[in-house]
């Protein structure tokens, strides 16, 4: 989003309706703020009610300028909607009511009301609401998020011939296909639909006419692979790891420039790992690294890309000067990362060491950057150890 | 809208839930983004009655 969004200056235009802030997640002074946003994912962007703080609108995940925009739209409608002053003459009053009503809900995590409530704008909205779009793609998520992934299954197939052309179309197929992957085997329909939704993906990956953010269409390549490997299906999770990895290098190759083609580092490391060829990750890195010497993204990348070649010093090496560079829980990561290495030389007392040395970091982070499920992760990996 | 289910372990060591975004100089943000100051732009936002945009993020 910033290295290809929000240096579009098409953007500058709506500059004066709003006051723009941005936080990094990752530092300490962020954390409380982080906790109280109850932040699911990144990036995810708010627009606040200054007057009472809460949260109008939220969207979570990249988007396209045009998306952007009409998220600034929705956002600046809802708060004007609780200030009281809503456009009733309008046709779609009554479900932009229920969507305001839901958004709030969103905003504020409460994803079984908010996708009850997005619903109910559904079921109100006029045959051709603008806002039809995000609102699908907002339950989507509302209603993975409160474990309904049947309900999310048939609104994503539900929804497709609407979508299937615009820029929704990478996030319907991937949730919807998401969910299905997860769908008990005790549903009858769990594979004709899992069959379907796929094909939506392979679809929108075909069709380059549709205007979608690149991180959607690789996500999408994401979801398909997984949908491969829950399938067992060595053969077909390899052929998509290929086009993925194919995609990945032709967008970092129309880069304009050292930050636009790095935004591609980390899904290229996944996908190179995935197809069993990690080493074609290293000249990228090398030079990520040359090009941005304080960023300790291109070290940490190293690192994992060398654990998978089990080119452990060199690894270790690349994880000195990552962790020299880095802040904030991402931290945590790169020392798992860490003792693998230390675990690959066969040392395993400094293996556990950094992994007793994480779990006390952890342990001692502030709420919004402690996570729980993150200390469970490295204490079960230090007993496995033992 | 994307990437917010569980990645596999894999894909959660490697990749951000997102493409990453670098934390390095690159093009010119356009929009004039106030930097890790809720208060400030609360403040701002209060005092010239426009709603706050906040876009949370982070280096990987």
């Amino acid at each position: 989003m910033r290295a290809y969004v929000f240096t579009d200056r098409s953007l500058a235009r709506h500059a004066g309706r709003f006051v723009w802030l941005e936080i990094d997640t990752e530092k300490r002074k962020n954390a409380a703020l982080k906790q109280r946003l109850g932040i699911p994912a990144l990036p995810t962007f708010f627009i606040l009610d200054p007057k009472d703080e809460h949260v109008a609108l939220r969207w979570t995940g990249g988007a396209t300028v045009s998306q952007l925009e009409k998220i600034l739209d929705d956002g600046s409608a809802a708060v004007a909607a609780s200030s009281g002053t809503p456009d009733e003459s309008s046709p779609s009053a009554d479900a932009d009511r229920a969507l305001f009503s839901a958004d709030r809900l969103y905003g504020a995590g409460k994803y079984a009301e908010a996708a009850a409530g997005y619903q109910e704008a559904l079921a109100a909205a006029p045959g051709e609401w603008p806002r039809y779009g995000r609102v699908v793609e907002s339950l989507l998520f509302a209603l993975g998020e409160s474990d309904q992934q049947e309900a999310c299954v048939r609104l994503a197939r539900e929804a497709w011939p609407r979508l299937a052309k615009t820029p929704s179309a990478a996030s319907v197929a991937s949730y919807g296909l998401d969910a299905a992957v997860q769908l008990p085997d005790s549903v009858r329909e769990r594979s004709a639909w899992n069959a379907e939704l796929e094909q939506h993906a392979r679809e929108v990956l075909a069709d380059g006419s549709i205007p979608l953010a690149a991180d959607d269409r690789s996500g999408l390549y994401i979801s398909l692979l997984d949908s491969r490997k829950a399938a067992k299906d060595e053969a077909g999770a390899r052929k998509v790891a290929e086009a993925w990895s194919a995609f990945l290098d032709g967008e970092a190759a129309k880069a304009r420039n050292p930050s636009e083609r790095t935004v591609f580092d980390s899904h290229r490391v996944s996908a190179y790992i995935e197809i069993g060829a990690p080493e074609r990750a290293i000249p990228m890195l090398e030079q990520s690294e040359r090009d941005f010497p304080d960023d300790y993204n291109p070290p940490a990348r190293l690192a994992i890309a060398y654990r998978a070649m089990k080119r452990w010093k060199d690894g270790l090496a690349a994880s000195d000067r990552a962790l020299a560079r880095v802040y904030g829980p991402r931290e945590l990561g790169m020392m798992q990362v860490r003792a693998d290495l230390y675990a690959g030389l066969a040392d395993t007392a400094q293996a556990r060491k950094t992994l007793e040395d994480a779990i006390a970091m952890a342990d001692s982070m502030p709420p919004g950057h402690r996570s729980e499920s993150t200390i469970a992760t490295l204490k079960k990996k230090l007993e496995a150890m033992r | 809208m994307k990437r917010l289910r569980p990645a596999p372990l894999l894909l959660a060591l490697a990749a951000s839930a997102a493409l990453a975004t670098s934390p390095a100089p690159g093009p010119k943000l356009v929009l004039p983004f106030i930097a890790d100051d809720y208060t400030r732009a609360l403040a701002e936002a209060r005092a010239r009655k426009l709603p706050l945009f906040i876009e949370s993020w982070a280096p990987w």
